[in-house]
């Protein structure tokens, strides 16, 4: 990823930013307002330098740090619920404070048109609370395209070229924990209302290289996930040494889109339907 | 305190029926100094904007029906600001007691990525120009006067050449569906150009 990428990259994100914990939207942005990019600019040209303050309310906006999202098998003879409960447990007596709650979709398209013969790739189109404004669309092992929440109204017109696989669709749900500059989602993942397992994202808010607190990450879920820690996820793995990553949700959605294309292929567990 | 939660935002969204409506003209080269002139007259007091875009123009053809279009722009003089990608629907010209054309509209702002990520869909590069020009608002409306250049090599934005001795003149603005009113606005503005330009309702079909 150039430099330049990575400047528009903080630079989207700061517009769709919202502070979840606090309920409030920062720089809610229209496009639809303006047609040429010239009218963006000036848009941006009004807001302050450091791209974490919000240009209407002027408070501090949340910036992505380094995250890890794995799978935690269900603790044996518990359900999906009583194993997410033991996790909350473990968190609140670590003195993590819950924050709210989260959620993250992604739905499946298939192109309908296979003019080459060759089987046609899946596109991915996934939504992050932490990110309400934007939008995610990702093809496996890439191209990825960060846009806003008109990417869904697109898709919604080529639908005669996109097929949505209504039956595809995943999400994960549950709640938000703060642990000083870590943040942990605890979700259940469901597939056409089944739950399909558990969720755990770590995210390390105070760094951006993922190499300099891995470890220290590696140490904190230990304290709650024990045996279960992940290695290094791979998008981190994949990238050359010290590599920065970018300040928007990419990292953290392409191992969510890894961990629903396991469980999608995974088998329902017994007597698991939610709600 | 506990905050609200998340899931009482819109999971997903946007603007659903937005609708674009047009009046474009042209002016020739020696009367755009006294157009622009009329229109820092008549528009709203803010600093006059210039831009500088790259727009690609897209297809994606299916087995059978028209072929799908989207307008990917980028600022050339804004190298870091987003893409914006663009779906205009069938224009609706037959109704005479609109005063504008009508199309639904759909704008996406987009990273850098834009045209990797087209091309994996299935779209192909159909055409592309440069559009240079200036832009004016005078509440919803937007007037952009923009000259438009041929790009002689693809995707060198810097050898281009003129398509015209004249600029295209476009007055648009940006509603929900059904709000008609807006298009008696655009008419009693676009009367206050003449003669400098006349702002029509133009049927694109006509001219393919």
């Amino acid at each position: 990823m150039s430099a330049t990428s990575i400047d528009l990259q903080s630079y989207l994100s700061y517009i769709f930013c919202v502070d979840i914990a606090h309920g409030i939207h920062h720089f809610l942005f229209k496009p639809e307002a303006c047609f040429t990019l010239v009218e963006w600019f000036s848009k941006k040209s009004q807001a302050p330098a450091s791209s974490s303050i919000c240009v209407f309310c002027r408070s501090a906006v949340k910036k992505m740090g380094v995250t890890c999202v794995c799978q935690v098998p269900v603790a044996e003879g518990k359900s999906v619920q009583q194993t997410v409960d033991m996790l909350h447990k473990k968190l609140e007596q670590l003195g993590s404070v819950k924050q709210g709650s989260f959620w993250v979709d992604c739905e499946t398209y298939h192109a309908t048109g296979n003019a080459g013969g060759q089987p046609s790739k899946l596109l991915y189109v996934m939504h992050n609370s932490e990110t309400p404004l934007s939008c995610m669309a990702l093809y496996e092992g890439g191209p990825y395209l960060t846009a806003d929440v008109n990417f869904d109204v697109l898709m919604l017109k080529l639908k005669s070229h996109f097929q949505n696989a209504k039956g595809h669709k995943v999400e994960s749900r549950g709640a938000r924990y703060r642990y000083c500059d870590f943040l942990v989602k605890v979700g259940t993942v469901t597939m056409s209302s089944s739950a399909r397992g558990i969720s755990v994202e770590v995210e390390y808010c105070a760094c951006v290289v993922p190499g300099d607190c891995w470890n220290l990450m590696k140490e904190f879920m230990q304290s709650f996930l024990g045996a279960n820690v992940p290695e290094l996820p791979s998008v981190f793995a994949s990238k050359p040494e010290g590599l920065y990553a970018p300040s928007d949700c990419m990292d953290t959605m392409s191992q969510y889109l890894e961990l629903f294309s396991k469980v999608r292929k995974q088998q329902v567990l017994p007597g698991a339907s939610v709600r | 305190m506990e905050a609200p939660p998340v899931t009482v935002m819109p999971v997903t969204g946007g603007a659903i029926n937005m609708m674009e409506y047009l009046l474009q003209g042209s002016v020739l080269d020696q009367a755009l100094d006294s157009l622009l002139h009329r229109l820092r007259g008549l528009c709203d007091n803010i600093e006059p904007e210039t831009f500088a875009d790259h727009e690609l123009v897209y297809l994606l053809k299916g087995q059978q029906g028209q072929p799908f279009l989207l307008r990917a722009r980028r600022s050339l003089s804004h190298p870091t600001a987003p893409w914006h990608l663009r779906y205009l629907g069938q224009p609706e010209v037959g109704d005479k007691s609109r005063h504008a054309l009508v199309r639904n509209c759909v704008d996406v702002a987009a990273s850098h990525s834009l045209p990797d990520f087209l091309n994996e869909m299935g779209f192909r590069m159909d055409h592309e120009f440069v559009a240079k020009g200036h832009v004016f608002r005078k509440g919803t409306m937007k007037v952009v006067v923009s000259k438009l250049s041929r790009v002689l090599v693809p995707g060198n934005t810097e050898n281009t050449e003129q398509l015209s001795l004249s600029s295209l003149v476009e007055l648009s603005v940006l509603a929900p569906a059904g709000q008609d009113t807006v298009s008696e606005d655009m008419r009693a503005f676009a009367e206050q150009l003449k003669p400098l330009v006349h702002l029509e309702k133009i049927d694109p079909k006509k001219h393919t």
